[in-house]
């Protein structure tokens, strides 16, 4: 399931990188920043992402995943950092 | 729930949950008039709000918490200037959904051709945001950068990736604009 996860979160940032013309964006790893300190994805930019992101999910998992929510705004350590921080929190929403 | 209040159909102490957060010196070093403002001012100026039809001003809820505040000031019969400020614990999703349905409703409802953003020329993330939803800048200083955003551009900036994606998404949220 991770890496099915993974392959959605990339797609979704190389597709993001292309429309901001992101040179970073378009090599996607784990450890990609995406928003907050050093995080290469601007407010508008990240929840136009979150949108991308959950449609694909609920296309490859039948799911419907909200992850733009009050417990995403509230952890301590925002699920949107990294690719790899985002990819466990939609893990963790799919395994709820 | 997200949901815009009139300044004017506030109270008083969601007027002074609005002051909170626009006296937060991160939002006042960023504001045109970079003071504090005291409740008594404040209420003064909202009830001048009253008789002035050329300004909009209005709170944002976000289940029922205060969070910010968005404001269309006319110009002239077709510009018009706006400005936003946000709590900064207020979540990515509300400021951009709330941004784009003002900027819409600014010209598809109030009749605004041009948009103009006066901002500090320090803010560079102000500036960024803008850029995003299309603004151009027209007018520099070390102090502001005046950004202006007309109709077509903006319907043009819909048609884009980053600005669709959000208003698609935002037709499951509707935002409930309380008054005029």
């Amino acid at each position: 399931m991770k890496e099915h996860i993974f392959e959605i979160i990339s797609s979704a940032v190389r597709d993001m990188g292309e429309e901001l013309e992101n040179e970073t964006l378009q090599h996607v790893s784990e450890e990609t920043k995406l928003f907050g300190n050093g995080g290469a994805l601007d407010s508008l930019a990240l929840v136009s992402l979150i949108a991308d992101v959950e449609e694909k999910i609920y296309d490859t998992f039948e799911r419907a995943i909200v992850l733009a929510d009050e417990r995403a705004m509230s952890q301590r350590t925002s699920p949107f950092r990294d690719v790899g921080s985002l990819c466990n929190y939609v893990e963790k929403l799919l395994n709820d | 729930m997200i949901h815009l209040k009139n300044y004017t159909d506030l109270t008083a102490q969601e007027h002074q949950d609005l002051l909170n957060i626009r006296n937060l010196t991160t939002i006042r070093n960023a504001s045109t008039n970079i003071e504090e403002i005291d409740f008594t001012d404040h209420i003064r100026w909202i009830e001048s709000l009253k008789t002035c039809s050329g300004k909009i001003y209005y709170a944002v809820f976000e289940t029922n918490t205060l969070c910010g505040g968005i404001h269309l000031i006319q110009n002239n019969d077709e510009t018009a200037t706006w400005g936003i400020f946000f709590d900064p614990n207020t979540s990515v999703w509300v400021i951009a959904s709330v941004t784009l349905y003002f900027i819409d409703r600014c010209f598809n409802h109030l009749g605004v051709t041009t948009l103009q953003s006066h901002i500090r020329t320090n803010n560079i993330p102000a500036i960024a945001f803008n850029r995003q939803l299309g603004f151009k800048p027209f007018c520099e200083s070390d102090d502001f950068t005046l950004m202006q955003l007309d109709e077509m551009l903006w319907s043009a900036q819909k048609e884009k990736k980053i600005l669709k994606n959000i208003l698609q998404y935002a037709t499951h949220y509707p935002i409930n604009l309380e008054s005029l």
